[in-house]
């Protein structure tokens, strides 16, 4: 019994143990995935953000207005990624082009320098996002392996205990088993009815021998009440054997409580009579007399299992 | 009525014994009085309450002209289609559980107390065979039909 209990008990906990960490880790993979997420999120922003200084840039060369110049300027003021000095020396050049009296071909130069420059910070980001996605897919992929492998062994562990405790340790009792099912039952009535076969048999070899003694004795009463006894003792059992076969509970009840009742009462009257004529033969068979109460003892129990377990279902 | 592997209770008539299957018995019951009925067959021997509700009795033994020896009387309480009745018996056995290959089919004139009519199969026990009555059909005689439905 403890170690059924202790092994119930690792059941449970490793099944307990099983959805925590199974919790936790969707926890986990879920967290990985937001802050991947949102690191990607930041860097295409930033991509784009370079996408449309270009183009404003673009805009820039090809109408020289101010307007866009500006525009250039706000976009480098939300960049939050990249920090690099050279967006002041494009800026003040682009500057001195709009206040510049006459624009030299050199000057020129720097739309293509600040293009290959936006270019350049593109490919780094670019490649920043490829980088990210390749650790978040690994980390993932390691962690779901290290998952499936937890798991599994959890399941294995899981497997053997339940195999342990159904090879070693049944759950049910032994009497429990005789009641597994209805057919079971009836081969329990069958077993009963043997005893009371028996027990009726012996009662028989009492009444004969009553009978010896009938001629000498005016009165036996007990001869009747056996009689009445013995008939009424097979039609209860009759009775159960038909209500058990037709599962009618209320009539299981009655009859196993007169069943009950009729057994206590031949059990009480076979030491009663104390008649001379009758004391040698009580003497003689005492032992005989001990085994059929006992017999119907036993038979009391096990019609009483019969019933409480009609009862339970 | 399909005669196969089942539960039938042995039960004698007089010095016959017959085979009943239990569906539909509900209680081996004895003891008890039963009110006669006036001017009705000898085979209807009065009416049993049950259950708040009033039951028709037949005796078998008298049915099939049976002589009886014994007196003793039993009472099958029956619920069959929700008509309650009781068949009044000599005596009750036991209860057979029998498998296909026990029932064998009623030969011609098998016996001399009860017709062929009323018998659907035999059983095989030991070397005896036990005719099994067919119910309905005791219930579906003329005389018997307006008993049965005192019972629904």
């Amino acid at each position: 019994m403890v170690i059924k209990r202790i092994i119930l008990t690792l059941i449970i906990f490793s099944i307990i143990g099983f959805f925590l960490f199974n919790f936790q880790n969707y926890q986990k993979l879920n967290f990985y995935n937001e802050k991947f997420l949102k690191e990607k999120k930041e860097l295409t922003n930033e991509i784009f953000l370079l996408k449309e200084i270009a183009v404003n840039l673009e805009k820039f060369r090809l109408f020289f207005e101010p307007i866009y110049l500006n525009k250039i300027k706000e976009l480098i003021k939300k960049s939050k990624i990249i920090e690099d000095n050279s967006w002041n020396l494009f800026l003040n050049n682009l500057d001195y082009l709009t206040q510049a009296f006459k624009i030299k071909k050199d000057d020129l130069i720097i739309f293509t320098k600040f293009r290959e420059f936006l270019k350049e910070k593109e490919a780094i980001l670019t490649k920043t996002v490829n980088k990210l996605e390749i650790e978040y897919e690994s980390i993932k992929r390691q962690k779901i392996k290290e998952l499936n492998f937890i798991n599994r062994m959890i399941i294995l562990e899981l497997f053997v205990m339940v195999v342990l405790l159904n090879l070693f340790l049944s759950f049910k009792k032994k009497k429990e088993k005789i009641f597994d099912n209805y057919f079971s039952l009836l081969e329990l009535l069958k077993i009963v009815k043997e005893k009371m076969n028996k027990y009726l048999e012996k009662i028989n070899s009492w009444e004969n021998k009553l009978k010896e003694f009938q001629k000498s004795l005016e009165d036996i009463k007990n001869l009747e009440v056996l009689n009445e006894y013995k008939k009424n003792f097979t039609y209860y059992f009759l009775n159960l054997q038909l209500s058990l076969l037709q599962n009618d509970h209320s009539l299981i009840n009655k009859y196993f409580t007169n069943f009950q009742k009729m057994s206590e009462k031949i059990i009480n009257l076979l030491p009663t009579d104390d008649r001379k004529e009758l004391t040698t033969y009580f003497q003689e068979s005492g032992e005989e007399i001990n085994l059929l109460k006992e017999e119907l003892v036993n038979l009391s129990k096990i019609i009483g299992e019969i019933k409480n377990y009609e009862i339970k279902k | 009525m399909i005669i196969g592997k089942g539960f039938f209770l042995i039960c004698e008539i007089g010095d016959n014994k017959i085979a009943l299957p239990i569906y539909g018995i509900k209680e081996i019951l004895w003891d008890i009085e039963v009110y006669p009925l006036p001017k009705v067959s000898e085979y209807i021997v009065g009416i049993l309450a049950e259950e708040k509700r009033l039951g028709a009795v037949i005796d078998l033994a008298k049915f099939f002209n049976i002589k009886e020896e014994t007196t003793q009387n039993i009472f099958l309480k029956l619920k069959i289609n929700e008509h309650l009745f009781f068949l009044a018996v000599t005596d009750v056995k036991e209860i057979l559980e029998i498998k296909e290959e026990e029932i064998y089919p009623c030969p011609p004139l098998f016996s001399s107390n009860i017709p062929n009519y009323y018998i659907t199969a035999l059983i095989k026990k030991e070397e005896m065979f036990i005719p099994i009555i067919e119910l309905t059909k005791i219930l579906d005689h003329e005389e018997i039909k307006p008993f049965i439905s005192i019972g629904k």
